[in-house]
C-alpha cells in the first residue's frame, strides 16, 4: 500500500483518500460497514492467489499446504485477541459458533438460557432451536431505556439469574446487533460465575472495534466475526473456548478427526474454502497498515459525533440513551422520527432499510426496538463527511 | 474424438484447467478440478459481492441461488423445492442423521467402505441417546447386484431395529456402483429409511433423484461436476421435509426448509452460484456420453495394462457395479503398500512430491490398492507414467 514518505501507519490521512483500498463501487455512501464489512483490494488479491494456489494441485493442497497456513492463520487472529492458539477455532460466523455452543450443551428439563431483546434474531432462534431438543427453557431480559450504567445492567442480570435459578448460560452480546451497545461482558463474566451461570459472549462486531484480551476475559465461550470490523473475507470468524470446556465442544458437523483434540475437529471440516479463513493474516496487516484500532479512532469517533449530531438534528430526534462508555466505537444508533410511512414492527424496519436502499441507493441498518424505529451508522477508514450528508438527504426523502 | 470448442479430450484438455504442469493427475476423484473458465466466474462473483455487500447479501444473492438450485434440480433429475445447497456431503450426511429422532433401541446400518467421516457422524448422531450402528461387511467378490441386496436385506433382518440404513452410491476407496433404486424398494419394505451418499456420483452416473425412491440423497458437485469447492447438495424426500432442519439455526427458522438452508448467515455462496457455469462446461463437453466416450476405454486399457504391470487383479465386482471414472486394481503388499490406510496416505504423498504422479491409494479387506480416476484431460501417458513409477517403487522392497 502506498504511503506518503515517512508516514508512520498510525499517522495516515483516512477518509476518502483511502476509497480506493477497497473494492466499493464509486458513487455510493456506504455507512453499513457493521453488516457486512468490506474486503480490501489487496485481501481479494491474496486470496485469489491462494484459490489460483488450491486449483493448481488440490492433493497437495489439502494433505499438505492448507493445514500449516491454517495454524498461522490461528496464531495470527489469537495474537489480535489476546487468546492463546489452542483456544481459538475458525467457523464460518458467530452464527455458527453460537449455534455449536449452545447446541453441545448437555442441558436438561430444569434448565434454563438467557438472552435479551436485543440479541441478535439468528442466535435467539439458535437457543429455541436448543433447548427444544432436550426440553430446556429460554428466558429473556427485557433491555428497557434508558440504560443508566453499566451496573445498572449488571444488577439486571443478577437479579433475574437469582430469581431463575435454572439459568445454565448466559448469552450476551459484547456489541448489541441492533443498538451498538457495549456491555460489560467482563464484569458479567465474574458476576454470573458466583452464581454458577456459564457465559457465551456474542462478539459477532468487537474484533477490530474493540480491544480483546480473551484469556483474561472470564467469558467460557467467545464468538467474534473477522469479516465485519477486520477486513477478512466471508465467512470468517471465531469460536473461543474456555479450557475447562475445550473436551465438551465439538464442530456440529462430525468429520474424519472426530474424538481427536478440539482444534482438530473443527480443523477438519471436509473438503471446503478455508480461503476466508487464511485470508485473517492479510486482512490483519491491513488493519495495521491502516494504523490499527488507535488511528480509525481518531478518524470515526469525531465522525460519527459529528453525523451523529446532524441527523439527529435534521430528523429532530435523539439518540440512543446509554451512557458513553456503552457506546459502540464504529457505530452509532438514533431514533427515528415517528412517520405515518412506516408503523412499528420489525417487518416495517426491514421495509424502510430496504426502500433506503432500492429507491435510493443507500445503506444503514433501521431496527426496532423499545417502541421506536432506529437507525444504526457505521463509520470505517473509507468513511467522510459527505457520505452521511448524502445519509440524511435519502432519509428526509424517505421519511 | 471429443472436444470443447478447439480442443480435444486428452493432453490438450489440460489447457482448459490450471492445473500444474509436470504433474500427471490420476485421481479427480478426490477434489475434483475447477476449469479456468468456472475460476473466472467465481472471481467474477467476489468482486461483484464486494462492490456493493449490501446489495449482494440483501438482492442479488437469492436469485442467482434459486437459479443455481434450479440447474443443478434438472441436472440430476430431482424437483428443485427438494433440494438444498451444503458445503459437501460430509456436512449433508451429519444433517440427516442429526435429525433423525434416535432412540437408544435404534440402530444405524452402514459398511466397512462408508467414507471414514460419515462413519463418525454415524457414531456421533448415536451417541446422543445411546443408540448403536452395525457395520455391514463387503466381502469380496462381489457375484452381482442381487447378491449384495441379499446381503443387506439379511443384515437388517439379523438386526432388530435398523431404522435408517446409510449406503453409497459409489463408495470412496473401493469404487463401487451400489443399486441404489433396488436396495431402496427392499430396506422400505422392511420399514427402513435410506440415506444415499451420492458423493461421487452428480456428473459421474446419470441421476434421476426424484425416482430412485430413496429417503435421502446428498452429492458433491466440486467433485465430477466441476464446481468449486465447497459445493454439494442434500435432496430431501417430500415426506421428510417438515423435519429437516439445518446444523445452524439461523433467521428462518421454523420457515420452509429451503430458506432455513439458504440462510446461513454471513457465508460465502460464491461455489453453490458457480454451479451454473460448471454444469454448462459439462454440458458443452459433450455431457456424460462424451466423457465416458473418453473415459471408459482409457481406464479399462489402463486397469489391464496396470495390474499386468503390477502382477495384480482388478477389483472382483460386476462391471455394472464398476464406477465410469475411477478403477480399483490391486497393490502388491510391499514395504511402502503395507494393509494400513497410514500408508497408503504415506504412499500417495511421495508419489506426487518426489515423483510428480498424483493418485489414490487406499486399504480395505485388508490389502492395499490403487484407485486410480480419468477425466477428460487424461491419456494413456498418464497411466504409462504411473506404471513406470510404481514398477521402479515397489521393486525397492
Amino acid at each position: 500500500m502506498e504511503q506518503k514518505t515517512g508516514t508512520e501507519p498510525d499517522q495516515l490521512q483516512l477518509g476518502s483518500g483511502v476509497r480506493h483500498l477497497f473494492m466499493l463501487e464509486k458513487g455510493t455512501a456506504f455507512t453499513n460497514h457493521g453488516s457486512y464489512g468490506t474486503v480490501p483490494r489487496q485481501v481479494m488479491e491474496e486470496r485469489f492467489s491462494l484459490l489460483r494456489m488450491m486449483d493448481s494441485h488440490p492433493d497437495k493442497w489439502y494433505r499438505n499446504t492448507l493445514r500449516p497456513l491454517y495454524d498461522q492463520a490461528v496464531e495470527t487472529v489469537a495474537r489480535f485477541v489476546g487468546s492463546a492458539p489452542s483456544n481459538l477455532v475458525f467457523v464460518p460466523n458467530a452464527t455458527a459458533a453460537v449455534n455449536t455452543v449452545v447446541k453441545n450443551l448437555n442441558l436438561g428439563p430444569e434448565d434454563i438460557i438467557l438472552s435479551n431483546s436485543h440479541t441478535y434474531n439468528a442466535c435467539s432462534n439458535a437457543i429455541e432451536s436448543a433447548v427444544k431438543r432436550c426440553g430446556a427453557d429460554t428466558l429473556s431480559l427485557d433491555i428497557t431505556l434508558p440504560i443508566r450504567s453499566e451496573e445498572d445492567f449488571i444488577e439486571q442480570v443478577v437479579e433475574i439469574c437469582k430469581r431463575n435459578v435454572g439459568i445454565r448460560l448466559a448469552v450476551i452480546d459484547h456489541i448489541s446487533s441492533p443498538s451498538a451497545i457495549v456491555f460489560p461482558v467482563a464484569r458479567l463474566a465474574k458476576e454470573l460465575h458466583k452464581l454458577g451461570v456459564l457465559l457465551l459472549v456474542d462478539g459477532a462486531h468487537a474484533p477490530g472495534q474493540l480491544p480483546l484480551d480473551l484469556e483474561n476475559l472470564g467469558a467460557d465461550f467467545y464468538t467474534g466475526n473477522l469479516h465485519k470490523w477486520c477486513y477478512a473475507p466471508r465467512g470468517c470468524a471465531f469460536l473461543w473456548v474456555s479450557p475447562e470446556h475445550r473436551d465438551s465442544i465439538q464442530p456440529l458437523v462430525t468429520s474424519h478427526l472426530y474424538k481427536q483434540d478440539m482444534t482438530d475437529q473443527f480443523f477438519m471440516q471436509g473438503c471446503l474454502d478455508h480461503t476466508p479463513y487464511l485470508c485473517s493474516v492479510p486482512a490483519l496487516q491491513f488493519y495495521d497498515q491502516l494504523g490499527g484500532y488507535k488511528n480509525l479512532l481518531k478518524h470515526t469517533q469525531p465522525l460519527l459525533d459529528w453525523a451523529q449530531q446532524m441527523l439527529c438534528h435534521a430528523m429532530g430526534t435523539p439518540v440512543l440513551p446509554v451512557p458513553p462508555d456503552m457506546v459502540a466505537p464504529f457505530m452509532r444508533v438514533l431514533r427515528l422520527p415517528a412517520s405515518d410511512k412506516y408503523s412499528l414492527s420489525r417487518a416495517e424496519a426491514e421495509r424502510f432499510m430496504d426502500d433506503l436502499s432500492r429507491e435510493y441507493g443507500a445503506v444503514a441498518v433501521v431496527t426496532c426496538f423499545s417502541g421506536y424505529l432506529w437507525l444504526r451508522i457505521s463509520a470505517n477508514a473509507y468513511n467522510c463527511k459527505d457520505d452521511y450528508l448524502e445519509l440524511k438527504e435519502v432519509l428526509l426523502k424517505c421519511l | 474424438m471429443e472436444t470443447l470448442g478447439k480442443r480435444e479430450f486428452g493432453e490438450e484438455m489440460r489447457g482448459e484447467f490450471s492445473l500444474e504442469e509436470e504433474m500427471v493427475f490420476l485421481n479427480h476423484g478426490s477434489y475434483g478440478a475447477v476449469p479456468k473458465i468456472v475460476q473466472t466466474e467465481r472471481v467474477a462473483l467476489l468482486e461483484t459481492m464486494d462492490r456493493h455487500p449490501d446489495r449482494w447479501f440483501r438482492n442479488e444473492v437469492r436469485p442467482l441461488y434459486d437459479e443455481a438450485v434450479k440447474e443443478l434440480a434438472e441436472f440430476v433429475g430431482a424437483d428443485p423445492d427438494n433440494i438444498v445447497f451444503v458445503t459437501n456431503a460430509t456436512a449433508a450426511v451429519n444433517t440427516v442423521l442429526k435429525n433423525l429422532k434416535l432412540e437408544s433401541k435404534d440402530k444405524i446400518l452402514m459398511t466397512k467402505h462408508t467414507y471414514q467421516a460419515c462413519a463418525f457422524a454415524a457414531e456421533s448422531a448415536v451417541k446422543r441417546v445411546g443408540a448403536s450402528t452395525v457395520v455391514m461387511e463387503i466381502s469380496l467378490p462381489i457375484e452381482s447386484e442381487d447378491t449384495f441386496v441379499d446381503q443387506v436385506v439379511e443384515i437388517c433382518k439379523n438386526n432388530a431395529g435398523v431404522r435408517l440404513a446409510m449406503l453409497d452410491h459409489i463408495s470412496s476407496p473401493s469404487a463401487i456402483v451400489f443399486p441404489i433404486g433396488k436396495l431402496a424398494r427392499e430396506l422400505h419394505k422392511l420399514d427402513i429409511l435410506l440415506l444415499v451418499d451420492g458423493a461421487h456420483a452428480p456428473g459421474q452416473l446419470q441421476l434421476d433423484v426424484e425416482d430412485l425412491g430413496v429417503d435421502f440423497y446428498v452429492g458433491n458437485l466440486h467433485k465430477w461436476c466441476y464446481a468449486p469447492r465447497g459445493c454439494a447438495f442434500l435432496w430431501v424426500s417430500p415426506e421428510h421435509r417438515t423435519s429437516m432442519e439445518p446444523l445452524v439455526t439461523s433467521h428462518s427458522y421454523k420457515e420452509d426448509m429451503v430458506e432455513q438452508f439458504f440462510m446461513q448467515g454471513t457465508i460465502d455462496h460464491t461455489p453453490y452460484l458457480c454451479v451454473k457455469p460448471a454444469l454448462k462446461f459439462y454440458k458443452d463437453l459433450g455431457g456424460h456420453a462424451a466423457l465416458l466416450g473418453h473415459i471408459q476405454p482409457l481406464l479399462d486399457w489402463a486397469q489391464d495394462m496396470l495390474c499386468q504391470a503390477l502382477g495384480t487383479t482388478r477389483l472382483p465386482v460386476p462391471q455394472s457395479m464398476q464406477a465410469p471414472f475411477m478403477r480399483v486394481l490391486g497393490l502388491p503388499v510391499s514395504e511402502n503398500t503395507t494393509r494400513t490406510r497410514e500408508s497408503g496416505i504415506n504412499l500417495m504423498k511421495d508419489l506426487y512430491t518426489h515423483h510428480r504422479v498424483v493418485v489414490a491409494v487406499v486399504a480395505f479387506s485388508n490389502q492395499p490398492w490403487l484407485r486410480i480416476s480419468a477425466n477428460v484431460y487424461n491419456c494413456k501417458e498418464d497411466y504409462i507414467c504411473l506404471k513406470d513409477t510404481l514398477v521402479k517403487l515397489l521393486k525397492k522392497v
